[in-house]
């Protein structure tokens, strides 16, 4: 399940993540956006599979998307470029449309980025980060972060055991499955406050956040992390330079004006840096998957020819 | 796995709604944060509970000015808008009568008003200097915060003036603007046989000596014994306001004119060329009083002319101060306040001014600087029709719509009134947090929102872009 990147140290992890969620929600340039959509798919598609990939998509981002870029321009109503009148009278602008799919296309790469977020960064390796800085505040934002996976596992497992004794949500009429489906929300949620106080007890026995508590952990900073963060220090930092000088500046208030299209030297720079920073866990993945592919035939064939030689003998 | 996916699906949705909501409003940037900012009611119109304290007397048709000046909001609620005229009469130590006519059709959102006025009739030199010499000056100086309805108010002083024609003056950011006209009435003691006799010995003395020339311009300038009422519309009740007085009246120009012109050429000075030195007529001539009374003599001439000329030098002279320019230019004043509801349809003037930003320029919001006109004039003073009950509002969204200008509103609720988020892609907040849109209607700043402003035949509508809350376009309701 788990891919290259992962089995990297925890604060590499983290500081993709960091970076690539801030660019994304801080620099509303179409390219970027374009860019690190297209990477947060490919990698989700390398973590989960594309099937479960596409229906994440389907029946979650899509429909954020769409409700996002129609609602913008519906209550907001900015931009030189008047396509029409509202009902109430607001004129309904192109750059307020513009800025609805922008916003779309922002929002689905974020949600994406953040369901490869919670396969990568375990709670585990957020402790590790943050258990000595900020014990509480780690602990709190781990469960927080792991609170809809968690409780959607929980809840599949409690309507199972309800299924058991014939209390399916899909058993006898539209009644009786609502109420089968509050008794299984009734118990998620007991099991929901138990859990966070046995969780605090559990805790708290464990001298978690004491003085002098260590913590076992078996994440090294290799050499290749090393690389790897040399690597992420460069593209980031070209990044964020092209950004800071406006090569990949972009507003869409009171008029359209997309800074880096058609490309520029400076803008390539940028963009090409954003997409090596972005592809990097899936440029990782790939290397590391064509190279046991690669190792494995020669073993394969090694093995083959030994096999060979050793039945012709 | 069926109710595993059927959770999911709720809970996406949740999410989905929470985060629609949110780029809903992120979009605008936080637009809708603080809505009290600019024309939507400036305070809330609250309950018209109708107790008073027992020392409260209900508001009477003329009413005495209490100690302290105020008259309190729940004596306002109780009389808001019916169809009656409300005095409050005051007098002063040095004998200076001024009553206050509220007409309570006007009011939709009471508040306390406090009407009492100080009155300074020395040490105004300086004023009627800059006022373009005027003829005659009062100072008044109020405690008051906004306005509820346009007042008239009409101050009776124990002396005579000589000009006929006066205006009210207001110092805005260090200049003087013109509030709104001030009708002046005098009416001097019956001792007029010996005034006529000196003019006529004056006119003769002028002829043939120079040495008491003034006598007889002074006769015909300075204040004779009795009473002057004047009467205007009060547009705000901030600070000191000044009324000026000149002469206008062909007849008696034309012996000042003569009296200056002997005096003239008695001394010799510098030949008094005939131009005229014109009635404070607004701000244009009001900061141009420095070059005038540079030519001597005729410096404390008090010879008018029509005021055409005077136009033109206000177009050339390129110093508005936007706010007041803005605000009180267009004010019509008089009585031709708004009687909201009552009227049928006819013609309004609309004017859409952002001057205040020049003045903020490195405040505004990046990427707004093409959508400031260098002269600040979104929209000139524009003639509309408009029909029965239409509102400040309608008239301001047809307007816009016409002339292919952006503008943008949101109903508010809270206030029962559309407020005015953005003109021209010039929104709230965006030339620093106190800026928003603000409306006046004949130069006055209504305490209600602008759909809540029923139109009357001939109001003049000025929108206006303020940095300061109100302040720096004559609006002093809201610090």
């Amino acid at each position: 399940m788990s891919d290259t990147f992962s089995t990297y140290h925890p604060s590499l992890n983290m500081l993709f993540f960091v970076g690539v969620l801030g660019v994304t929600m801080f620099v509303t340039h179409p390219i970027i956006l374009g860019i690190s959509l297209v990477s947060a798919i490919s990698y989700a598609t390398l973590l989960k599979g594309w099937r479960r990939t596409l229906r994440n998509n389907l029946i979650f981002t899509l429909p954020v998307m769409i409700i996002a870029a129609a609602f913008n321009p519906l209550f907001n109503h900015y931009g030189v470029t008047i396509l029409g009148y509202l009902p109430n009278g607001n004129p309904f602008t192109l750059e307020s449309c513009v800025y609805g799919l922008v916003m779309a296309f922002l929002l689905a790469a974020v949600i994406t980025w953040f369901s490869c977020y919670t396969d990568v960064m375990t709670s585990d390796k957020f402790i590790y980060l943050f258990g000595r800085l900020i014990p509480a505040l780690s602990l709190v934002l781990s469960m927080a972060l792991r609170f809809v996976p968690h409780f959607a596992r929980q809840a599949g497992v409690i309507a199972d055991g309800q299924k058991c004794v014939g209390r399916s949500t899909s058993n006898g009429n539209i009644f009786a499955r609502i109420k089968h489906g509050i008794t299984i929300f009734s118990i998620l949620v007991t099991w929901a406050l138990e859990n966070a106080i046995e969780t605090a007890d559990s805790m708290k026995c464990r001298g978690y956040g004491e003085k002098g508590r260590t913590a076992f952990a078996i994440f090294r900073f290799d050499r290749r992390d090393g690389y790897c963060l040399a690597g992420m220090v460069l593209t980031f930092s070209i990044v964020l330079f092209g950004a800071s000088r406006g090569y990949v500046f972009s507003r869409y208030n009171p008029k359209i004006l997309v800074e880096g299209w058609p490309l520029t030297p400076a803008s390539f720079c940028v963009f090409g840096a954003f997409l090596i920073f972005c592809m990097l866990p899936v440029i990782l993945e790939l290397a590391s998957r064509y190279m046991w592919k690669r190792r494995r035939e020669m073993a394969d064939g090694s093995l083959i020819r030994s096999y060979r030689l050793w039945e012709l003998e | 796995m069926h109710k595993t996916i059927g959770k999911r699906v709720l809970l996406s949705l949740f999410l989905v709604l929470v985060m629609a909501f949110l780029s809903a409003c992120g979009g605008s940037g936080g637009k809708e944060k603080d809505s009290t900012a600019a024309d939507t009611g400036k305070t809330a119109q609250t309950s018209q509970e109708k107790e008073s304290d027992p020392e409260e007397e209900p508001l009477a048709d003329v009413n005495p000015i209490p100690e302290d000046g105020i008259i309190t909001k729940d004596q306002f609620a109780a009389v808001a808008g019916e169809e009656r005229d409300i005095s409050f009469v005051g007098e002063t130590d040095d004998g200076i009568k001024y009553t206050w006519v509220y007409h309570a059709a006007q009011i939709q959102n009471p508040e306390d008003q406090n009407l009492k006025i100080r009155f300074d009739r020395e040490d105004l030199e300086d004023i009627k200097k800059q006022a373009n010499n005027a003829n005659d000056a009062l100072k008044m100086t109020m405690y008051g915060k906004g306005l509820i309805c346009p007042p008239t108010l009409t101050v009776e002083i124990p002396e005579a003036w000589q000009s006929d024609m006066g205006m009210l003056l207001k110092e805005q950011n260090d200049k003087l603007a013109k509030m709104s006209d001030v009708t002046i009435l005098s009416q001097p003691s019956e001792d007029k046989e010996s005034d006529a006799d000196k003019k006529d010995s004056a006119d003769k003395e002028a002829a043939e000596t120079t040495t008491e020339e003034n006598s007889g311009i002074d006769s015909l300038t300075k204040p004779k014994k009795g009473t002057t009422s004047l009467t205007m519309t009060v547009l705000s009740l901030d600070g000191a306001c000044y009324v000026v007085g000149g002469i206008t009246d062909p007849d008696k120009l034309a012996a000042i004119n003569h009296q200056m012109q002997s005096v003239a050429s008695a001394n010799a000075n510098q030949g008094y060329d005939g131009e005229t030195v014109e009635a404070p007529e607004d701000e244009g001539s009001v900061s141009q009083s420095g070059d005038s009374s540079s030519s001597g003599q005729s410096g404390s001439g008090n010879s008018k002319s029509g005021d055409v000329a005077n136009k033109d030098k206000k177009s050339s002279s390129g110093k508005k101060s936007g706010s007041s320019s803005g605000s009180s230019d267009k004010s019509s004043g008089g009585n031709s306040g708004s009687n909201s509801g009552s009227s049928s349809g006819g013609t309004c003037t609309i004017s859409i001014n952002c001057s205040t930003i020049l003045n903020n320029m490195d405040n505004l919001t990046a990427g707004k600087e093409d959508f400031v006109p260098s002269d600040g004039w979104i929209l000139k003073a524009t003639q509309v029709s408009f029909s029965e009950g239409e509102s400040v509002h309608d008239v301001l969204q047809r307007v816009c719509k016409e002339k292919g200008i952006h503008m943008e509103s949101a109903f508010t609720p809270a206030y029962d009134s559309a407020y005015v988020e953005g003109i021209n892609q010039l929104y709230e907040f965006d030339c620093g947090e106190l800026s928003g849109w603000m409306y006046n209607v004949n130069g006055w700043f209504p305490n209600y929102g602008c759909s809540k402003y029923t139109l009357s035949d001939g109001d003049v509508i000025n929108w206006v872009y303020t940095c300061d809350l109100g302040k720096d376009v004559g609006d002093n309701s809201m610090y």
